[in-house]
C-alpha cells in the first residue's frame, strides 16, 4: 500500500483517536464539529463536517447536517480539529512525504500540548508511526523501541481508528527483530479489519511470517486465500499476483521447487516488468526455489534481478540481499558476498533480513 | 522517388555487380567514390543479367552455369566453358556473338584472385584485346553500348594496376615517370570510352533518335529495357566526372591541364547533381564538385556547394555523406580569409550533439568535432575582445564547451588525440576548470543519463587501455613482465574505481525516473549499468541485466546494445567456470543467443550469438547444429570466413580421428564433404592482409583434405595458386604465420601437406619426374627452415616426416590396381628417393630413403614381378651401405639403428639375388646377438630362398638344420651360429610374445621339408612335412589363428597333392 494512503489512514486514526481520548477525557471540548477529509475514489478528498459522535476500529460517524455517515478507516485521509496546533498539521504533511525525522522535529515543537487536548491522540500516534518508519528504514530507532512505542499506544488506544494501521506496523516491527511468531498474530488481526486492502495485506504478511515460521502448509494456505478472493479490481488482481509466487515459494520450501519454478517462470513470462514489487517477489520466490533444487548459480541470477534491477523494492531487496551475501560464499564468490552483506547491513540495518544473518 | 532508387537497388540483390567489382578495385583515392557511384546504378549484373536474358532467354542454362563459375571463383573452368561454346549448336547465335564480351568479362573478374601485378596486368590486357576485337565488330548500338561502357571500366581497372606496378620500390623515378604515363593513358582511354558509351546510349533512351528504343505497351520487356539503359546512362555519367578528376590528379599542381580538368570535372558534376538532386548519387556528385572547387583553390566556392547537403536531416541515410561533407568543408574553412567561427559552430553543433557512441569514436568524426572546438575557441576569443557585460562569462561557457570537446578527444587514442593536447595546451585550458562542474546534480532524468554516457565513455578508452594492458603482459619479455603487471594493476585499479562511480551514478539516474521517463532512455542506462559491471569484470551482473532487457523489453531501444554485452559475458562466465560443471554457463549462453538469433536475424548481434553458438557446437562436435547455427550468419559477418574456416577444421579432425578408429570410410564421406565446404568457405572469403592464423591453417587443411577426397589437382592449386597458399605464405614470412606461436608446427605441416601432395600427383602425371623435383625442393626447404630456425628437436622432427611420408607413399602404392600402375608408381618412386639419397648427407635421410626402396621393392617383388623388383634391391642396398658410411655418430641409438641398417641391406642384397652376401651380413650381425630372432628369421628365410633358387638342397637342411657352426659363448657347447626354423621352433613354442614367429618357422619347415622332398624326389620328406602339420593340428587345431591356419591349409592341400602325384 502505498505510504500516502497509509499514512493518510494513520492520520485520521490519530484524530479519531484524539476524539476517541476526548470521549474518556473530560476536559476534551466537545460539542465543537470537527473536519473530515474523506478520500475519494479518483483519489481526491471531500470534507465532511460535524460531531463525531462514534470511533471504532474500523471508521468514524459523523453527524453532519444530512444525519449520521459512517466513514471507514480506509477512506478517511484526515481528522482535523478545532485548535490543532499547526505543527500537527505540517507533521501530518511531513509523514505523508516520507520525511520522518522531520515528523518527529515538528511534534518536538509543540510546547505544551495540553493547550490542545483534542490533538494528543494524534500526536502520539503520529509519534508512534514516525518511530517505526524511521526503524523500518533503517534509521536511528532500533525496531525495539520503536515497537514499544507502538505497543503503548495501541494499549492506550484500543478502539482508534489507527488501530489496524498501527497494528500493521507493529507486525512488521516484531518481523523485524527476528520474531516471526509473535507477528504473525499481528496481521491476522488485520483480516478483520473490513477493509480489502488491510485483508489483502493482513493474509500476505501473514503468509510471509508463517514461511518465516517454517510453517510452509499454512503460509500457502494464507496466499491461497488472497487468491480465492473473488473480487477482481486492480489492486486484488495485483495481491493475487503476489500471492501467487509467495505460494510458490511456499510450495518450494516444502520440496515441490520444479512445479514451483514452472508457476513463477509463467508469471515472469506473461507479467509487465514494470510491475516492480511483482517482479521483486517473484525473482526472490524463484531464486529460493532454485536454492531448493540446489542451483546454486541459478539461485544468485534470481536474486541478483532483484539486487539490480528492483532494489527501490525494499523489502524484497534487503531479503534478496540477505541470500546473495550466503550464496555467494557457495560460489567462491566473497568480494560479492561482503558486498551484497554490507549493503544489507547498512541499508536495511532494522530489517528482519538484517537480523538473520 | 528516393523510394523507389532504393526499391531498385533492393531488388538488385546485395552482392556486388561483376563490372562494379572491377571498377571498385579502381583507383585507391577513389574506391569511395565509386562504391557510392555503384549504389546508384542498379546491380550490374541484375543488368547484364537482363540483357543476356533478353538477347538468349533460350540460353539460360548456359548462362547460369557460367555465372556460378565465376561466383565459385572458377574463373579458369568459365573462360574454357565459353571457348567451348564457341562451336556449341545448343546456344543461340545472338549468345554465340556476345562470348567475347562474356570471356573478357570472366578474365577481368579473375583478377580479384591475383596476387601478382603483372599477372593482373596481362591478364587485363588479354581482356582488352578481346574487347576491343569485339568492339570493332558489327553490332547492334545496345552491345556497341554496353562493350563500350564496359571497355570504359576495363581501361579504369587497369590504372590500378599500373599503379601498383609503378610504386615498387625497386624503379627508379624515371620509370616510375612511364608508367605514371601509362596510368594517365588508360585514363584517357577510359573517358573516351565512357564518353562514346554516353553518346551511344543516349541515342538509345531518346524517344525523338531514330535509333531510340520503342517502348512497345504490349511487351513489359522493352521497357524494362529502356529502364535499364536508363539506369545505364546515369551510371556513365557519374563515372565520367569521377576519370575527369582522376585524370586532373595526374599533372602537378598548378599544371594548366590539371586546371582545365577539374574545371571540367566541376561542370560535369553539377550537371549530375542538376539533373539528380534528390538522388544518392546527384548528392555525391555535388560532394565531389566541392572537393574539385576545393581543389582549383575555390574555397568559397566548395563551401557554397556543400550547403545542400548541410541542410539534409540528420537521419543514418545522410549521416556519412554529412560527414564527407564536413571534412572536405574544414579544409576550406581553415583557407578562407577569416576563419567563419560562426558559421563552424553553428553548422557542426547540432550534428556533434547527437553523435552516437561509435561514430563519437571515429576518426573523421573527431576531426569534426576537433574543428568544432577550435571554433568555439575562436568565439571565445572573439566574445572576449568585443567586451561587454557578459563578455567574460560567455567566453568562458564556450571556452569550456571548447575544452569538453578536447577532452573527449583525448581519450580517444588516435591520430587526433596529440592535436587536442597540443591545442590544450596552446590554449592554457586548464581541463578540470573550465568543464562543467561534475558535482552539479543533473537535474533530469535525461541530463543525468547524458552525463552517464560521457562516463561511460571514459571507462570505454580505459578498458581499451586495459586490455591492451593485458596482450602486452600476454607477449611481454620476462624482464619487461613485473613492469608491466604494475602498469596492469594500475589501470584496473582506475577503471574499477571509474566504473564505480559511474555506477552509483547510474543508480542515481534511475531514482530521476518517473512515469514520465522513456522506456528506451531507461533501458540506456540499465544498458550503461551492464556495460559498467562488464568493465569491473562481474559478468553475471552484466549478463543478468542483459538477459532481463533482451527476455522483458526486446523491441525497446538500448536492448540491443546490451545484448552483446550479455553475451560476451556469459562466454565470460563460461570459460571461467570449471570445466567440470560448465551446464549453468553453457545452458544460459546458448539460450541468450537463440533468443538473439530469433530476434533479430541477420543484424551484428545476431553474428556475434550465432557465431558463439557455432563455437559451442563445436566444441561438443555438434557439427549439424553448428552448420544450423553458421547459416544464420550475416553474409558480412566480420568473423565468418574464420568461423568456416573453424568448423571445417574440427569437422576434419573429427573425421581423422573417427577413421583412425576404423569407422566405415563411406559413412564419414558427408563428413568429409562438409570438411571441405567449409574449409572452402573459409579460404574463400579471407583476404591476404587481413589474414590470420586460423585461416591460414583452415586453408592448409584443405589441402590436405582435398588429397584424402583424391582431388589431387585441387589441393595442388590450393597448395601453390590460390590467393592464401601456404608454401606462399611461409616464404612470405605472413604475420598471420610468423606472429603464432604455432609458427613451426605450421610450417612442418606445409611442408608434409605439400610432399604428400606432390607425390599423390606423381602416378597422374605423364610427367613424374616434374613432381618428384618438386617433393624434393619442399624436403630440401624444410630441412633448410628446420635448420635455420635452430629447432632442437629438427632431426627428429624431419625423421618423423620422412616416416610419415614413407607411410603415404606405401600406402598409395597399395592402392594402384594394377601391376602395371604399380611399376610405374615404384620406378618414379625409384628416381624420387635416390635423388634424397643422392642429395643428402645425413644417415637417417639416407637410411629412410634405403628402407623406403626396400619395402617398395618387397611389395613388387611379392606382385610376382622380381625383375621390376631389382633395381629397387639394388638402390636400397647402395643406399643402406651409403647410410652405413655416412653413420650416426653422436646419436644414442646408433648401434641399434646400425644393426636395423644392416638387416635390412641383407634383406636387400637377398632381393636382389645376392643370397651369400646376404648370409654373409647375417651372420655378422648375429656374432654380436645370436638372439636377434628377427635376424634369425631372416637368415633362416634366406637360406631357404636361395635353396630355391639355385636347386641346392644343402641349403635346405641348413634352413631347417642350421648353418655355421661356432661356439655359444654363454654354453661353452659346439652350436650354429644361424639356428635354422627347427631351433626357432623350440625357442619359441610356447611363449605367447613369440607366437607369430613360432607359427612361421613351423610353417616354414614343413614347407623346406616338401621342397627339399621335391628336389630330391623324396617322398618320405614330403610326407614327413604333412605329418608336421598334422601334429601341429592335434597341438592346436586353431593354428595360431585366422591367417597361420589358412597357410597351413594350404600347404597341406599343396603336399597332399604332390604325394598323390
Amino acid at each position: 500500500m502505498p505510504i500516502r494512503i497509509q499514512t493518510r489512514l494513520l492520520l485520521t486514526l490519530l484524530l479519531v483517536g484524539g476524539i476517541c481520548h476526548q470521549l474518556t477525557c473530560p476536559t476534551a471540548a466537545r460539542g465543537q464539529d470537527e473536519t473530515v477529509y474523506r478520500l475519494r475514489a479518483d483519489g481526491g478528498t471531500s470534507k465532511v463536517s460535524g460531531k463525531v459522535t462514534e470511533i471504532t476500529p474500523f471508521g468514524v460517524t459523523v453527524q453532519s447536517n444530512s444525519g449520521p455517515l459512517e466513514i471507514p478507516f480506509a477512506e478517511i485521509d484526515k481528522v482535523v480539529t478545532v485548535n490543532e496546533p499547526l505543527e500537527v498539521g505540517r507533521a501530518r504533511d511531513r509523514l505523508e512525504t516520507g520525511r520522518f525525522d522531520d515528523v518527529l522535529a515538528e511534534l518536538q515543537k509543540i510546547t505544551d500540548p495540553n493547550k490542545a487536548p483534542a490533538a494528543r491522540n494524534e500526536i502520539e500516534f503520529l509519534t508512534a508511526a514516525a518511530t517505526a518508519q524511521i526503524s523500518l528504514r533503517g534509521g536511528s530507532v532500533t525496531a525495539q523501541d520503536a515497537g514499544r512505542t507502538m505497543v503503548e499506544y495501541l494499549k492506550n488506544n484500543p478502539t482508534s481508528y489507527h488501530f489496524y494501521p498501527g497494528t500493521e506496523l507493529l507486525g512488521k516491527l516484531l518481523l523485524a527483530v527476528g520474531r516471526p511468531e509473535l507477528a504473525e498474530p499481528e496481521f491476522a488481526k488485520l483480516i478483520e479489519s473490513k477493509s480489502k486492502a488491510m485483508i489483502l495485506r493482513g493474509y500476505f504478511s501473514r503468509g510471509e511470517s508463517l514461511i518465516e515460521m517454517g510453517k510452509f502448509a499454512d503460509a500457502a494456505t494464507a496466499f491461497q486465500a488472497i487468491q480465492s478472493m473473488e473480487a477482481n479490481d486492480d489492486l486484488t488482481q495485483s495481491y493475487k499476483l503476489l500471492a501467487k509466487v509467495r505460494q510458490a515459494k511456499a510450495q518450494a520450501l516444502q520440496g515441490q521447487f520444479a512445479e514451483a519454478i514452472q508457476a513463477i517462470q509463467d508469471v515472469i513470462k506473461v507479467e509487465s516488468p514494470d510491475n516492480e514489487l511483482l517482479f521483486a517477489y517473484a525473482y526472490n520466490s524463484l531464486g529460493t526455489a532454485q536454492l531448493q533444487a540446489n542451483n546454486l548459480k541459478e539461485a544468485a541470477t534470481a536474486f541478483l534481478h532483484t539486487e539490480l534491477l528492483y532494489s527501490s523494492q525494499s523489502e524484497p531487496h534487503a531479503e534478496a540481499l540477505y541470500q546473495l551475501a550466503l550464496i555467494w560464499p557457495q560460489l567462491e564468490q566473497t568480494d560479492r558476498a561482503s558486498r551484497a552483506r554490507n549493503t544489507l547491513k547498512t541499508r536495511y540495518r532494522n530489517s528482519f533480513w538484517a537480523t538473520k544473518l | 522517388m528516393m523510394l523507389k532508387w532504393k526499391q531498385n537497388n533492393k531488388s538488385a540483390g546485395a552482392s556486388p555487380p561483376v563490372a562494379f567489382s572491377v571498377v571498385q578495385r579502381g583507383h585507391r583515392k577513389y574506391i569511395e567514390e565509386i562504391r557510392i557511384v555503384s549504389k546508384i546504378a542498379i546491380n550490374l549484373t541484375f543488368m547484364i543479367g537482363s540483357f543476356v536474358s533478353v538477347i538468349a532467354a533460350a540460353d539460360e542454362p548456359a548462362e547460369r552455369f557460367l555465372q556460378a563459375l565465376r561466383d565459385e571463383g572458377y574463373f579458369d573452368i568459365a573462360v574454357d566453358y565459353l571457348s567451348s561454346l564457341e562451336n556449341s549448336d545448343l546456344i543461340s547465335d545472338a549468345f554465340r556473338q556476345q562470348l567475347p564480351f562474356e570471356k573478357a568479362e570472366t578474365m577481368v573478374a579473375s583478377v580479384k584472385t591475383v596476387r601478382d601485378p603483372k599477372i593482373a596486368d596481362a591478364r587485363l590486357n588479354e581482356a582488352q584485346k578481346i574487347l576491343t576485337e569485339f568492339a570493332g565488330k558489327d553490332q547492334s548500338l545496345e552491345s556497341l553500348a554496353r562493350t563500350l561502357r564496359y571497355q570504359g571500366n576495363l581501361y579504369h581497372s587497369r590504372v590500378k594496376v599500373n599503379d601498383l606496378l609503378g610504386a615498387s620500390d625497386r624503379l627508379t623515378a624515371t620509370e616510375k615517370e612511364v608508367f605514371a604515363d601509362q596510368s594517365r593513358e588508360l585514363l584517357k582511354n577510359a573517358l573516351k570510352s565512357y564518353m562514346l558509351a554516353r553518346e551511344k546510349v543516349r541515342q538509345l533512351i531518346d524517344p525523338a533518335s531514330p535509333e531510340g528504343l520503342k517502348i512497345d505497351p504490349q511487351d513489359p520487356a522493352s521497357l524494362a529495357k529502356v529502364k535499364q539503359f536508363k539506369t545505364l546512362y546515369t551510371d556513365i555519367r557519374v563515372r565520367i566526372p569521377l576519370v575527369i578528376e582522376q585524370l586532373a590528379d595526374t599533372y602537378p599542381d598548378n599544371h594548366p591541364q590539371r586546371i582545365t580538368d577539374l574545371t571540367n570535372a566541376v561542370s560535369e558534376y553539377k550537371d549530375v547533381y542538376a539533373d539528380y538532386s534528390s538522388f544518392p548519387a546527384g548528392l555525391d556528385a555535388l560532394l565531389f564538385a566541392a572537393r574539385c572547387s576545393q581543389k582549383l583553390g575555390q574555397h568559397k566556392e566548395a563551401v557554397f556547394l556543400l550547403e545542400d547537403i548541410f541542410n539534409l536531416n540528420d537521419s543514418s541515410t545522410f549521416r556519412k555523406l554529412k560527414r564527407s561533407a564536413f571534412l572536405v568543408a574544414c579544409d576550406s574553412w581553415n583557407k578562407l580569409e577569416a576563419y567563419p567561427a560562426a558559421e563552424i559552430s553553428a553548422r557542426l553543433e547540432p550534428v556533434v550533439a547527437v553523435l552516437n557512441r561509435e561514430e563519437i569514436r571515429d576518426p573523421a568524426w573527431l576531426r569534426i568535432q576537433m574543428e568544432l572546438a577550435i571554433a568555439k575557441h575562436q568565439l571565445a576569443v572573439e566574445v572576449r575582445a568585443a567586451g561587454g557585460a557578459r563578455s567574460s562569462s560567455d567566453s568562458d561557457d564556450l571556452d569550456r564547451q571548447a575544452a569538453k570537446l578536447l577532452r573527449g578527444i583525448v581519450r580517444i587514442p588516435g591520430d587526433h588525440r596529440e592535436r587536442a593536447e597540443q591545442l590544450i595546451s596552446e590554449w592554457n585550458i586548464t581541463i578540470a576548470a573550465k568543464t562543467e562542474p561534475e558535482s552539479k546534480a543533473p537535474a533530469t532524468f535525461v541530463d543525468a543519463k547524458q552525463r552517464a554516457q560521457d562516463l561511460v565513455l571514459e571507462i570505454e578508452t580505459l578498458l581499451g587501455e586495459n586490455s591492451q594492458l593485458k596482450r602486452q603482459l600476454a607477449s611481454a619479455a620476462e624482464s619487461d613482465k613485473p613492469s608491466t603487471k604494475t602498469l596492469l594493476a594500475e589501470s584496473t585499479e582506475r577503471l574499477n574505481e571509474q566504473a564505480l562511480a559511474a555506477l552509483t551514478f547510474l543508480d542515481s539516474t534511475l531514482d530521476l525516473a518517473d512515469d514520465t521517463t522513456a522506456r528506451a532512455d531507461i533501458n540506456s542506462v540499465r544498458s550503461l549499468q551492464s556495460f559498467c559491471y562488464f568493465a569491473m569484470g562481474q559478468y553475471f551482473e552484466s549478463a543478468v541485466i542483459g538477459e532481463f532487457l533482451l527476455e522483458k523489453y526486446p523491441t525497446v531501444d538500448g536492448t540491443r546494445a546490451a545484448t552483446t554485452l550479455m553475451i560476451q559475458s556469459y562466454l565470460q562466465l563460461y570459460d571461467q567456470a570449471a570445466e567440470a560443471d560448465k551446464s549453468y554457463e553453457l545452458g544460459r549462453l546458448s539460450r541468450a543467443c537463440t533468443a538473439v538469433v530469433e530476434r533479430w536475424p541477420g543484424s551484428s548481434e545476431t553474428g556475434l550469438a550465432a557465431s558463439t553458438l557455432v563455437r559451442l557446437a563445436i566444441t561438443q562436435k555438434d557439427f549439424a547444429t553448428a552448420e544450423q547455427y553458421f547459416a544464420q550468419l550475416p553474409e558480412n559477418y566480420a568473423g565468418r570466413s574464420q568461423l568456416a574456416s573453424r568448423l571445417g577444421q574440427r569437422m576434419w579432425f573429427d573425421y581423422r580421428a573417427k577413421l583412425a578408429n576404423t569407422v566405415d570410410r563411406q559413412i564419414l564421406d558427408p563428413q568429409l564433404k562438409q570438411a571441405k565446404v567449409f574449409l572452402e568457405l573459409g579460404a574463400r572469403e579471407a583476404t591476404l592482409d587481413q589474414l590470420d592464423y586460423e585461416t591460414a591453417l583452415g586453408c592448409l587443411l584443405l589441402v590436405d583434405a582435398h588429397l584424402e577426397a583424391g582431388e589431387i589437382e585441387l589441393a595442388v592449386q590450393r597448395l601453390e595458386n590460390s590467393e592464401i597458399a601456404p608454401l606462399d605464405l611461409i616464404k612470405q614470412k605472413h604475420p598471420a604465420i610468423t606472429q603464432s606461436p604455432a609458427a613451426s608446427l605450421f610450417r612442418q605441416e606445409s611442408y608434409k601437406i605439400a610432399i604428400k601432395a606432390y607425390l599423390a600427383s606423381i602416378h597422374h602425371s605423364d610427367n613424374p619426374q616434374a613432381w618428384i623435383d618438386k617433393a624434393s625442393g619442399v624436403i630440401a626447404a624444410m630441412r633448410e627452415d628446420m635448420e635455420a630456425n635452430d629447432d632442437p628437436q629438427a632431426r627428429q622432427r624431419v625423421t618423423q616426416i620422412y616416416g610419415l611420408i614413407a607411410t603415404e607413399l606405401l600406402a598409395q602404392f597399395e592402392a594402384l590396381s594394377s601391376a602395371e600402375e604399380k611399376a610405374k608408381f615404384a620406378n618414379s618412386l625409384l628416381s624420387f628417393l635416390a635423388s634424397i639419397e643422392k642429395d643428402s648427407n645425413d644417415a637417417r635421410i639416407v637410411l629412410w630413403a634405403g628402407s623406403t626402396l626396400l619395402n617398395v621393392a618387397q611389395s613388387v617383388n611379392d606382385l610376382g614381378q622380381p625383375n621390376e623388383a631389382k633395381p629397387l634391391y639394388q638402390q636400397a642396398v647402395s643406399a643402406l651401405s651409403r647410410a652405413e658410411t655416412l653413420g650416426f655418430a653422436g646419436d644414442p641409438q646408433a648401434p641399434a639403428m646400425t644393426t636395423e641398417l644392416q638387416r635390412q641391406r641383407a634383406l636387400a642384397q637377398r632381393g636382389s639375388g645376392n643370397f651369400e652376401g646376404a648370409i654373409e651380413q647375417f651372420a655378422l650381425i648375429l656374432e654380436k646377438n645370436p638372439r636377434n630372432l628377427k635376424v634369425q628369421l631372416n637368415a633362416a628365410e634366406t637360406l631357404q630362398a636361395w635353396g630355391k633358387s639355385a636347386g641346392r638342397s644343402k641349403l635346405y637342411t641348413e634352413a631347417v638344420m642350421g648353418a655355421r657352426p661356432f661356439t655359444d659363448p654363454t654354453t661353452k657347447r659346439p652350436s650354429k651360429l644361424i639356428w635354422g626354423w627347427e631351433k626357432i621352433c623350440t625357442a619359441t613354442r610356447g611363449n605367447e610374445k613369440t607366437q607369430d614367429a613360432f607359427y612361421q618357422s613351423l610353417y616354414q619347415l614343413a614347407e623346406c621339408r616338401m621342397e627339399y622332398g621335391l628336389l630330391e624326389q623324396k617322398k618320405e620328406a614330403i610326407a614327413s612335412a604333412l605329418q608336421e602339420i598334422e601334429n601341429a593340428e592335434k597341438r592346436d587345431p586353431e593354428l595360431g589363428g585366422a591367417i597361420w591356419k589358412r597357410k597351413f591349409l594350404e600347404l597341406k592341400n599343396q603336399i597332399k597333392q604332390h604325394l598323390q602325384q
